[in-house]
């Protein structure tokens, strides 16, 4: 499963249009990430596209914090997984999301 | 181990900013610069290795930069970053002598491995960053 998390600093982006940096990383089923996670820098804020980027990527889940209610439907509808308004590191949140433990809206003990 | 000193021209200041940090967290020493004057100033004070340029429109405004740093230093290595809609001004960029031209949006791997391309470098870059 290809995963993509907006990321700020060392954290999930509060906003997914105000994201301009994105990590993908390639889960291996049972055996964990497939290569070391790819980080990729937009060359400005926009929420399309980034979005195109997620389906040209073959991205099937995506972890960001807020996100416009017509992209997580556009985003359903293409059977991609949005875990959205989650809070924390963008590297506690791609363990907890491989372990099968990453819901919306948690807030990692990371962030607290 | 010589660390290689690159300098990122951009105009958006946020591109700049992640990109330096990014590049920095990989061992370079990296040095954004927001405008024309900024970059060649940085040149004169640091003497980067490479240059990397973002080309934001058709025209490739920044391709006059890019000859302004290699008159400057004739050994600076250029890589060009045309956003969508300056593929164009990229490939006149190649002509006119960058080392390479990576359209955006920027996968930072391939960066790294371009700057290490261009100056020969092989050596293994420690990372900082605390990736899973």
């Amino acid at each position: 499963m290809k995963i993509l998390l907006t990321v700020q600093e060392n954290s999930i982006a509060p906003r997914f249009d105000q994201a301009t940096e994105v990590m993908i990383a390639e889960d291996n089923g049972h055996k964990g990430l497939t290569a070391e996670p790819r980080t990729i820098i937009l060359p400005h804020r926009s929420a399309e596209e980034l979005s195109d980027l997620i389906v040209k990527e073959g991205v099937q889940c995506v972890i960001c914090g807020g996100i416009e209610e017509s992209f997580h439907k556009f985003f359903t509808w293409k059977k991609i997984t949005v875990i959205d308004g989650v809070i924390g590191g963008h590297a506690e949140a791609l363990q907890r999301c491989l372990a099968g433990e990453l819901q919306p809206g948690t807030v990692l003990s990371s962030a607290r | 181990m010589q660390v290689i000193k690159v300098l990122i021209v951009d105009k958006e200041m946020e591109f700049t900013s992640i990109l330096t940090d990014r590049l920095c967290s990989w061992g370079f020493a990296a040095t954004a610069a927001n405008s024309v004057e900024e970059a060649l100033a940085a040149q004169a004070a640091l003497a980067p290795e490479v240059a990397v340029i973002v080309l934001r429109d058709r025209e490739g405004r920044g391709l006059d930069l890019m000859s302004l740093l290699q008159a400057g230093d004739p050994a600076v290595q250029v890589i060009l970053l045309p956003c969508k809609g300056a593929a164009i001004a990229g490939m006149r960029g190649m002509e006119r002598g960058a080392a390479d031209c990576i359209p955006l949006p920027l996968e930072l791997g391939v960066l790294i491995n371009s700057i290490r391309k261009v100056t020969g470098s092989s050596h293994s870059i420690e990372i900082e960053e605390s990736d899973p």
